[in-house]
This record gives C-alpha cells, structure tokens and sequence, in this order.
C-alpha cells in the first residue's frame, strides 16, 4: 500500500483527490493539509511513513517548486495543477513523478498511481538487490580525487547529507558524495539495515536500543517507526 | 444554461455525502469570491477583477463544468478592454448570478 499526504489549499481539490484514493486498492492518504507550512512539521516527522505527496503548484505562501527546494531528501512527488504550462519545469526535478491536471480524470489517476507504484518499486530496488552478499567485504569511497578502502567491519554508521553521505569509522568520518540508495546497494545486508530515511547503521556496532534510537558508539541513531520492527527481526534476540 | 454534472457525479461514484459535500464547497466558494469582483468593480481594479474571475474559473474546472468555465474565459476577455461598459457589467453580474441560481437549483 503507497502512503501518501496532499498538500492543497483548495479543499475541493483534497476532496476529489482523497475520493480517487478511496477508489484505488494500492493507495492511502494519511493526511491532507491547506499550505506547505501546515504540511512542513508532518512531513519531517513522518517522513519515513510517508511514500509521496499529491503537490499542488500554486500554493498560498508559495510554489509546489519553492516547498521541495526547502526539503533536503523530497519524497517522490505527483504535481496536481490546474494549468500545463508548469509541466516543462516539472521536468527540472528528479522527485516529480507525474503531473495530473485539474480536472482529474480518474482513468489518469489511476495510471499515475501505476507509474508512482514502479517508481517506489525501483527506489526500493537496491535494498532488495543488497540482499544477495556482496562480494568483497570492503568499500572504495572517492575522497578528495583519493580511493580510500574502508573494511566493512570499520563502518560504524551512514549518515544522509543532502548530496553527499558521511560514512563514520571508530577513527574518521569521511564525505562521499552519493546517496544512500547507492551505498545501501553497496553493503551486505546482513551487516548494515537503514534504520532511517538519513541512516543506515551496521547492525554489529548496536550498544543498545532504547525506544526508537540505537546507541552506536557514543552516537544516538533515530529509527524510524516503519523500520522498527524490520530492524528487530534482524536482531539475534533472547 | 443547465449544470452538467457529470465529472461531480463521476467522482462521488454514487456516495451521496461526497457530492452534497462537492456542491455545497462549490457554491459556498463561489458566493464567497464573488463579492471581490463587485469590490474590485467600484475601484475600476482591472487586474484584481481579472485574478477574481480567474479564481472562479479554476473553481469551476476543478468540478470540470466547462460550459461556466467558458463563460468565465468570456468575462475574462471583455476585462482586458480595461473599460467596461454598463452592457459589459451587466453581462458578467447576470452570468455569475446564473451560474449561482443553476447551482442553487440542483444543490438547494
């Protein structure tokens, strides 16, 4: 099921998009909100619940462009729009998925839901593909024009840095610039699990785990609500 | 001039309280933005009269009553003359009024 929030100031448009929701098997609306504002403080704190936003452009306080500039890791997006002529830069952004116009046809609809579906499939894609070991247990990372080796074992923890990640050892943190989907398609999965939208953790440095935060070494990782239980299953538990 | 209502139908798929609900924003958005018009009207505000009917007209494409957003498009070109006449007036008062009362009649 595709967890999605709208963000619309016009409530007839929630309206109608919610009312294709509850027609479409595969989808769900976990809140709708009248301005990015409103939007902004949900959206950071249920970001890993949350699969794409239904985006209007023409927003009050300002543009569905200007609300994904200000989100360091935008979910994926469908544009809802009253007029075309903003499709062109749509195509600007990596995140937008599909473009639907107002009035939404509900066959359209259901197609962008199938295009949205594909495009979760592939971003979950690496993870699945992590599965299968990787071959050598250690990882080149490109640092300063340098390839540095780090063993894996030496990983204590990934963190997301907008276009970059920082890969942390017991002795340095280094600045790679990637993102997480390629480094998580570049770990073991047995060994490392994303805990979070901006962590991935090597599950064999865990001190402890205490409501929904893992200790590593003296740092505290958030876990996602979503990830949690996924995580626990990992665990070798008495 | 007879509401179509087809897409309002299509979208609540039978489920009475959603097209009540449709309607009733509808009208509720059209009788609350209109007012801005007249305002704009007595101070002679071309571009706020044209953002107005704007308005309206995206209102109405959201519940794709074409033939009202086609009457909106009409107003929107007498506006760009920047000097409405009384026939002028007249027109635009009595097609939002219209559009209004046909609402009011299938949504009372």
């Amino acid at each position: 099921m595709m967890k999605s929030i709208i963000i619309d100031d016009e409530k007839m448009s929630r309206e109608i998009i919610k009312s294709m929701v509850a027609k479409h098997p595969d989808v769900e609306v976990l809140a709708d909100f009248d301005s990015p504002v409103s939007a902004f403080g949900y959206l950071t704190q249920n970001s890993e619940d949350i699969d794409f936003l239904f985006l209007d452009i023409h927003l009050p306080e300002f543009t569905g462009f200007d609300f994904l500039k200000t989100l360091t890791t935008p979910p994926p997006v469908i544009l809802v729009s009253n007029d075309s002529d903003k499709a062109l830069e749509a195509f600007e952004y990596d995140n937008i998925v599909d473009y639907l116009l107002k009035p939404i046809d509900f066959t359209r609809f259901a197609k962008s839901m199938t295009k949205m579906n594909k495009t979760l499939k592939q971003q979950n894609a690496p993870a699945a593909e992590a599965n299968k070991k990787p071959e050598s247990d250690k990882l080149f990372i490109n640092v300063n024009k340098r390839l540095i080796k780090i063993d894996f074992d030496d990983i204590n923890y990934i963190e997301a840095s907008g276009d970059y990640v920082r890969i942390y050892t017991d002795e340095k943190k280094y600045l790679v610039h990637s993102t997480m989907k390629n480094v998580e398609s570049k770990l073991p999965s047995n060994q490392f699990f994303k805990v979070h939208r901006s962590y991935i953790i090597n599950l064999n440095k865990i001190i402890d785990i205490e409501d929904n935060t893992a200790l590593i070494k003296q740092s505290v990782i958030p876990i996602s609500q979503a990830k949690k239980s996924e995580l626990m299953e990992k665990l070798n538990r008495l | 001039m007879t509401i179509d209502l087809t897409y309002i139908q299509e979208v609540a798929a039978g489920d009475q309280n959603l097209y009540n609900e449709l309607m009733e924003l509808m009208i509720q958005e059209m009788e609350t933005t209109w007012p801005d018009f007249v305002k704009y009207r007595d101070t002679t505000d071309y571009v706020s009269m044209d953002r107005v009917v704007h308005t309206l007209k995206n209102k109405l494409s959201m519940l794709k009553l074409d033939d009202e957003i086609e009457e909106m498009e009409n107003i929107r070109l007498r506006l760009k003359k920047q000097n409405l006449c009384e026939d002028d007036e007249k027109y635009i008062e009595s097609t939002v009024n219209q559009i209004l009362t046909e609402l009011r009649k299938v949504f009372p």
